[in-house]
């Protein structure tokens, strides 16, 4: 038995039958961790000591039959924007690189509240600005596919980890495709729910109505475990839908036959590669014969997408960001004399380039004289997509289409021009923007070996029909082998 | 025409307090703005004269809170994650 | 004067709830700067705001008593500014969907009423407070998050002295709703004021300065009079007005230039993105209406028309609810003469409080003692002259009206065989003075009168003496 290999339902089967200690789970990983994150890079802070403490309280309960919790004794990788009580909290920046909260985000309880063992916090893009983990400020994050190609982002360390078999699930958060894209690269499952599924409170916001936490796991039935933990509303966040059923196992193997599926032309039209085409034309394939029907349709609002999202995105956080003024917490620059040199050298010196330049971009979108052109236009075309989206869902239970242009690319390829990092988002960002749910699953693996992902999205709240899709696509077609034997290389 | 030059740069990164380290810096940001915003003006092609604003995603009003008194962090912990600090409160360099 | 004042007042009101505005820290704070914060107001990374329900009805409270328009859709939005004391770098505010607009209220200057619009009421957050030192500044967050309504009015006022009345009506009818304590010198009520100066005739505004610092009602009133004589030297001189912001200065009465302003502050407004639109149904806005107590001009009319007070004591006594509350107790509660209670309200409890510098609630004086005391004067027990020293104590101390009296020793002797014996005692001891009355001369029974009341030490019942003392003198 390979215990990194383990999935969560498997490690709590086996915990569950007493064939496992979580001790033994923890010690196996944080030895892998520690043989093998140099070279991915996968971890900020890795929670030995604790972890262990942990699992050993987690032994004794076990030894007494008393081991409640959906969760019992499984390791969590946490994305290093999610608040862990008394535990270093850095969004991979500079700003807040001693940073311990004093409260754990709404998703920390709610997992707590199922007795996991919390294995530490995952790199990313600082701040989540990124879509290749190279915007962290401690360092580089690799792909287990492939150590020359990015991880994607911004939880690249998130889906990292559980790739090369590190945890079998992490916490992500996904403003514009960051849980869905590095799931993709990394060849696992990642799912950002409807906008309100999750409670944001803890989650350091990028932006306020774009950000959903989500779950990175091997496979979906994991994944579905994961966001049934996670999801609810809750009274610390104004935008969390009550009243909501969180059932996704319930049916996820229920046959497809007469499930509506749109596939929009513009997804795999131009600026997607062939290879990326190709496994999704397959994939459109794997349904039919599974029952459902796939329909070509059209998005045409597609191509404004990404200029839509980023003066959304990037407005938002300039506020959101705001905050980060080295007075009450976070890295303060020596030596000020007066006040503007304290605020201005402060953020000059905390932040890193990248997320400078959105702060400036959504400063100059805010600005008087440019709010009516470009921010209230954006919104605007926010409408139009919601719209369009919305009217697919009356004819089509799902659309599906590739989570990203192409697999994942090598380390320094885009580091030069943003704006054509930005365009990669173009999958995933309409689901930020509509609010509505969207998972990665791998369909495939490119040329040079590394995964192709297709995005499934649903309507509001349709969380349980896309895991239903998911799963039953995932019967047909996964890479569970593969990752398998590159773990074996990981390690 | 270029919405974004030199000058706009300054005067934003001084509305969002972030000191541009030196000339070279915020030419560098002006260009990669200049791109960013420019790219944005291709939603000027679609006619949004109809269409409302669409700020939330959500299909949500009315959440509040009701007006129940919760226990307060001590000041040392609301001290905890501050760099500088004097008689309980928080201390900043000297105001223009 | 060459020119007429256009005048505005923004005004900022704290609400009165447990918690903050966003946050469910406590409002209220005493001990020690940092107190009171939950993370929420600290802006710790990961926290969001959620509004406080009962804030939301204190301000359509106090927008339905201003008679204001209620929105059916309210949102909040965000105003971006640095400053320590501001620890999101944003205010959570409202920009163009207020909860209340178009509202007015009447003030009464010089015996004429005036109607002052009111442009809008919102809902926003208060932030912390720093103390600057020499060569660096301190920040207490306690205040941060307390919610906050500002009121801003047209620019009807037109004379420092409306500026005055507006805002003595406007404190006094957010007083009676309940939302706020108001009270300028602790801070509960804050205000700006805006002013230009036109020609008479002229339609078009001039340039209006922005004053601050504005501490009290009167400083308010001073600082636009100084205003006035500034912008008007400054016209007269053919200078322009410069927009700019100017503090008032409490030792000379003079307005200070502040810093000029260079076009609109760019906050960068947009709507906040952690919190959802509140849309306000009929029954919400009937339900709020229905708990407004009545405001001062409904009471006002009330005394008058039910209980004869002339206008001017109806409104001295409706100023304040607290005195008005008083007022209603004694008349409608302890069948206080309505008359004797107004004019003692308004007479030796508005001398006391004045002196004194103290609030009514503050004093140990009830409805029930202050009712009885009238009563005990009213039926003869005490004098008018002895009230005053029961009222003394009875201010300081309280207790019921009959303790004092009898522990002051100043009950009156009302009974007629101790009377009748003084009375013979007095004629006994003075024959020349009833051989004088006998003659015709009536003022010796005012001498008679006197040498009673001196040897009862005034205890006794003047009436009653008079009336023995004129029997029996008749039998002599």
């Amino acid at each position: 038995m390979k215990i990194h290999e383990l999935t969560v339902e498997e490690l709590y089967e086996k915990i569950q039958t007493k064939e496992i200690k979580p001790t033994e789970i923890a010690e196996a990983l944080f030895d892998r961790i520690e043989a093998s994150d140099e070279t991915i890079g996968s971890f900020l802070y890795v929670n030995k000591e604790e972890g262990l403490k942990r699992a050993e309280a987690l032994d004794r309960l076990q030894a007494a039959d008393r081991m409640d919790g959906e969760l019992f004794g499984i390791p969590a990788g946490i994305k290093d924007n999610i608040c862990t009580r008394d535990i270093l909290t850095t969004c991979a920046s500079r700003m807040l690189e001693d940073f311990k909260p004093v409260y754990d985000a709404t998703v920390v309880d709610k997992l707590n509240d199922e007795n996991p063992v919390l294995m530490g916090k995952q790199n990313m893009d600082e701040f989540a600005m990124g879509g290749s983990t190279e915007n962290s400020y401690y360092k580089l994050a690799r792909n287990p596919w492939d150590i020359n190609a990015v991880p994607g982002g911004s939880s690249g360390g998130s889906a990292a980890a559980v790739a090369a078999g590190f945890v079998p699930f992490s916490l992500g958060s996904d403003t514009g495709g960051s849980v869905r894209q590095p799931a993709a690269f990394c060849g696992v499952v990642g799912m950002k729910p409807t906008y309100g599924r999750v409670s944001r409170y803890g989650l350091v916001a990028f932006a306020s109505s774009l950000d959903q936490i989500g779950p990175i796991t091997r496979n979906v039935r994991d994944n579905a475990k994961v966001l049934e933990v996670i999801s609810g509303s809750h009274n610390k966040d104004a935008t969390s839908m009550p009243g909501l059923e969180n059932k996704f196992l319930e049916g996820i193997d229920k046959d497809l036959t007469g499930m509506k599926i749109a596939l929009p032309k513009e997804f795999i039209g131009e600026g997607i590669g062939e290879d990326v085409s190709e496994s999704i034309r397959n994939a459109a394939k794997t349904f039919e014969s599974l029952g459902a029907t796939v329909e070509e349709v059209s998005l045409p609002h597609t191509k404004y997408v990404v200029s839509a999202y980023y003066l959304i995105a990037s407005s938002e956080a300039s506020a959101n960001l705001a905050r980060f003024d080295g007075i009450r917490y976070g890295y303060r620059a020596e030596g000020t004399e007066t006040l503007e040199e304290h605020y201005k050298k402060t953020r000059a010196e905390g932040f890193g380039e990248e997320v400078k330049r959105r702060i400036l971009l959504g400063t100059f979108v805010l600005s008087a004289g440019h709010y009516d052109q470009h921010y209230i236009r954006a919104q605007k075309l926010r409408g139009i997509i919601e719209k369009e989206m919305e009217s697919v869902f009356k004819d089509y239970d799902l659309v599906i289409g590739p989570t990203a242009p192409s697999p994942a690319y090598d380390i320094g390829e885009k580091t030069d021009d943003s704006l054509k990092m930005y365009k990669d988002d173009i999958l995933t960002a309409p689901a930020n923007l509509t609010g509505m749910p969207a998972l990665s699953i791998p369909s495939g693996l490119s040329g040079k070996g590394r995964p192709i992902g297709l995005q499934i999205i649903g309507d509001h709240f349709d969380e349980k029909k896309i895991y239903n899709a998911a799963f039953k696509f995932e019967e047909q077609f996964n890479i569970h082998e593969e990752l398998k034997q590159l773990q074996l290389e990981v390690q | 025409m270029s919405e974004i030059n030199l000058d706009t740069v300054k005067h934003i990164a001084d509305l969002a307090r972030i000191e541009l380290q030196d000339e070279q810096a915020a030419e560098a940001f002006t260009k990669e703005l200049d791109k960013v915003v420019d790219y944005a003006h291709l939603l000027d092609e679609v006619d949004l004269s109809s269409t409302e604003p669409m700020f939330h995603a959500l299909d949500l009003t009315n959440v509040l809170r009701e007006d129940e008194v919760v226990e307060p962090l001590s000041q040392e912990e609301a001290l905890s994650n501050a760099k500088s600090t004097q008689d309980g409160q928080f201390k900043v360099p000297k105001m223009l | 004067m060459h020119f007429e004042s256009v005048i505005g007042l923004e005004v900022h009101v704290e609400l009165k709830t447990d918690t903050k505005m966003f946050s469910d820290a406590p409002a209220h704070f005493g001990a020690g700067p940092n107190t009171n914060l939950s993370v929420v107001d600290l802006a710790y990374p990961g926290t969001l705001p959620v509004p406080n329900k009962e804030a939301i009805n204190y301000g359509m409270k106090a927008a339905l008593a201003l008679n204001m328009d209620i929105a059916d859709v309210t949102k909040f939005d965000r105003k971006n500014y640095f400053y320590p004391d501001n620890p999101k770098a944003y205010q959570i505010s409202q920009l163009d969907q207020p909860i209340g607009e178009n509202g007015w209220i009447d003030i009464e200057v010089n015996g004429e009423t005036r109607r002052i619009g009111i442009t809008r009421l919102h809902l926003e957050e208060d932030a912390g407070k720093s103390t600057h030192k020499e060569d660096h500044s301190l920040v207490d967050l306690n205040r941060q998050g307390t919610p906050l309504v500002e009121i801003v009015s047209e620019p009807d006022i037109r004379t420092p002295e409306e500026a005055y009345a507006y805002l003595e009506k406007l404190r006094s009818i957010i007083q009676y709703t309940g939302v706020s304590d108001v009270k300028m010198e602790e801070g509960s009520l804050r205000c700006d004021a805006n002013i230009s100066l036109r020609p008479y005739g002229q339609e078009a505004f001039g340039t209006k300065t922005e004053l601050k610092n504005l501490n009290s009602f009167n400083f308010v009133k001073k600082g636009l009079e100084h205003e006035e004589k500034r912008q008007e030297k400054e016209l007269m001189k053919g200078g322009p007005i410069e927009q700019e912001t100017r503090r008032f200065d409490e030792k000379t009465g003079e307005t200070l230039l502040m810093r000029v302003k260079e076009g609109s502050d760019d906050y960068r407004y947009f709507p906040e993105p952690d919190l959802v639109q509140i849309h306000i149904d009929q029954e919400w806005k009937d339900r709020i209406r229905a708990s407004i107590p009545l405001l001062p001009d409904e009471l006002k009319d009330k005394y008058v028309n039910e209980y004869e007070l002339p206008p001017y004591d109806a409104h001295v006594l409706t100023i304040r609810k607290e005195t008005s509350d008083f007022f209603a107790a004694m008349v409608e509660d302890h069948s206080a003469d309505v008359k004797l209670a107004s004019n003692w309200l308004m007479g030796g409890v508005s001398e006391y409080l004045n002196k004194n510098q103290v609030e009514l609630s503050e004093t140990a004086l009830t409805p029930a003692n202050l009712s009885e005391m009238i009563s005990l004067i009213e039926d003869g027990t005490i004098s008018s002259k002895q009230a005053k020293k029961v009222f003394a104590e009875l201010v300081e101390k309280g207790g019921a009206a009959k303790t004092v009296v009898k522990d002051l020793g100043m009950e009156q002797i009302s009974d007629p065989q101790i009377l009748g014996e003084m009375v013979t005692e007095a004629l006994d001891n003075n024959p020349q003075s009833v051989e004088d009355y006998k003659n015709g001369k009536d003022r010796a029974i005012g001498f008679l009168v006197g040498q009673i009341m001196k040897q009862s030490k005034g205890q006794a019942n003047p009436q009653m003496v008079n009336q023995i003392l004129n029997e029996e003198i008749s039998k002599r």
